[in-house]
């Protein structure tokens, strides 16, 4: 029994040091590829069709910011294509990527008809408080809305290639922001790296 | 129709049929009273001391210009922030709060500010916003108070449409101007939510509204507006395409100058001339002005700015009180127009705002 408990021990001690290794390379692999691209945080928001051909619709719409801007996973301030060089605002934080689908058209960051410096997104402890997109296509999609300390407020509307006109009512923010899953493994990775260096220290007393 | 025309137009439509429905949201949470400001542009006001005196003691100065403006029945003054204003753009960091301080100490409103920014017409350019102190005049701006500003004031800095240019031409000048118009307003969120108002300047493309506000399509109108100042929109648009403008574009209107305006017609040729005077007979119904400002849910400034000309003090010559004089300077300095004859003056100017926006269907407890 304590033969096999011992060598029960052995056998568990060599699989942790095999796993402690892997977890160290994945960790290691996986920094550097966070290194080459940026983690972001996603934001959701939806617009409300409150009239024209496609009034009733809701579009999905979603925005994605370097989450080096947004320190604790908190972002603040305004975010734009360019980063915090594009001179407009002043130091701003980077917008990776926005894409929102109406009636079947996709439209992305770039199609703003003053891409880079535009879009322009702004949160408030991670509160969307500012939304500045215009595409001026054909088709046509404006949003914007601004909260000014109080509820988030706009309007804007989207013109199909026959001049239909609907116009945007309601627009709401859906959630706050989650680590992508790079991020969260790496933070999941950081977490059991700690725990099991925490261990072999309490181990070698 | 060009395709682009006519879907810049059904989108600037469709802004504005939601647009209309903005009041409708707002009275829903707290809907602030609506009010006319009565309100003066403080280049008027630069006489109160000397240009010297102004900039070291922008405090004592405050002090004056509120005095002043309470003296001649204005509640509100709407302060120059430029070059050869009452702050100077490269001081506004030290000198506009302290200036705000002395003129709210009187008891005199001041949340507007006039600034010399020209948002221009290259798309490309974003020059502007450095070499205009764009920055550093809104951060201190939105930090103390300041709720509006009128911009496009001076001509070198204003758009106006290329001579012979027509139709796409006109319509790609204006999209290079809307572009421009969308960095401010951003810049106007990253302060706090100010609401820049483009002045209807004679020469410039505002001066039928239309064209502003073609360039101020998709922006939220709580950032651009309009400062229609109706003296000039009236002389270039008599009998009543001014009030249809106004009433197109009310959505965008958040300041208003009110000015008297007169026409004449040359005995040998008939021509028509139309020319700024004192409150009295003229072109523009101020019935009509005050109550589509009234029906159109305005609330905000009625600022006066006084171009007029008054007999002078020593000759009893005309003497013209468009400028922007210091004490040091001309006509006050020569005595041609003293400080009595100014109080005066903007006394007859703010009754006239009163009377007027009363007539209109304004209650005198709205008028300020």
């Amino acid at each position: 029994m304590k033969n096999h408990t011992a060598l029960g021990q052995t056998t568990t001690g060599s699989v942790r040091q095999t796993l402690r290794r892997g977890a160290l390379a994945l960790g290691l692999a996986l920094g550097l590829l966070s290194g080459a691209a940026q983690a972001a945080l996603h934001f959701g928001f939806s617009v409300d069709f409150v009239g024209g051909p496609i009034a009733g619709q809701t579009a999905i719409g979603s925005i994605e910011v370097a989450d080096a801007d947004c320190p604790a996973f908190v972002c603040n301030g305004s975010f734009t294509p360019s980063g915090p060089n594009n001179g407009i605002l002043g130091p701003t934080g980077t917008l990776l990527g926005f894409e929102i689908v109406v009636d079947g058209i996709t439209f992305t960051a770039a199609s703003d008809d003053v891409y880079p410096d535009f879009p322009i997104f702004t949160f408030d402890n991670n509160v969307l408080t500012g939304i500045d997109f215009f595409s001026f296509g054909p088709p046509t999609l404006s949003i914007f809305a601004n909260a000014f300390g109080g509820p988030l407020t706009g309007g804007g509307s989207y013109t199909n290639t026959d001049f239909d006109t609907s116009l945007i009512g309601n627009i709401q923010q859906l959630d706050v922001p989650l680590p992508e899953p790079a991020t969260a493994l790496l933070v999941g990775l950081g977490l059991v790296a700690g725990l099991s260096a925490s261990r072999r220290r309490r181990s070698l007393r | 129709m060009e395709r682009r025309d006519f879907l810049a137009g059904a989108a600037a439509a469709a802004y504005l049929v939601k647009e209309v429905g903005f009041p409708a949201e707002a009275s829903a949470q707290t809907a602030p009273p609506q009010q006319l400001v009565t309100s003066i542009w403080s280049r008027h006001v630069q006489w109160v001391r000397t240009e010297a005196d102004t900039r070291a003691d922008p405090f004592g100065t405050g002090v004056a210009i509120g005095e002043a403006i309470l003296a001649g029945g204005y509640a509100a003054v709407d302060l120059t922030v430029r070059d050869g204003g009452h702050v100077l753009p490269s001081q506004v960091a030290t000198h506009l709060p302290l200036m705000l301080n002395g003129i709210r100490s009187t008891g005199a409103i001041c949340d507007h500010i006039g600034v010399n920014f020209g948002p221009p017409a290259d798309p490309l350019n974003t020059g502007w916003i450095a070499s205009q102190f764009v920055h550093e005049i809104l951060s201190v701006a939105g930090a103390n108070g300041i709720r509006k500003y009128r911009y496009n004031n001076a001509g070198n800095t204003v758009p106006s449409f290329p001579a012979n240019t027509f139709g796409q031409q006109m319509t790609t000048f204006l999209d290079g101007v809307r572009v421009n118009h969308r960095r401010l307003a951003a810049i106007n969120a990253q302060y706090g939510g100010l609401c820049g108002v483009a002045h209807t300047h004679g020469g410039n493309i505002g001066n039928t509204v239309e064209p502003y506000a073609y360039s101020m399509q998709g922006i939220d109108p709580r950032l651009i507006g309009i400062n229609l100042a109706i003296g000039h929109v009236a002389s270039g648009a008599p009998g009543t395409a001014w009030q249809i403008a106004m009433r197109r574009w009310m959505p965008y209107i958040k300041c208003v100058a009110p000015e008297d305006v007169a026409a004449t017609v040359n005995a040998t040729t008939g021509a028509l001339s139309i020319g700024r005077v004192a409150p009295g007979p003229g072109i523009i119904n101020w019935t009509t002005f005050y109550s589509l400002l009234r029906l159109g849910g305005y609330s905000g400034a009625a600022e006066n700015q006084l171009e007029y000309g008054i007999p002078n003090a020593t000759t009893g010559a005309n003497v013209s009180l468009n400028n922007a004089a210091f004490a040091n300077q001309n006509p006050i300095a020569n005595g041609q127009v003293t400080p009595a004859m100014m109080i005066a003056e903007f006394k007859r100017n703010s009754d006239a705002i009163r009377a007027r926006a009363v007539a209109g269907g304004w209650t005198a407890a709205q008028v300020i």
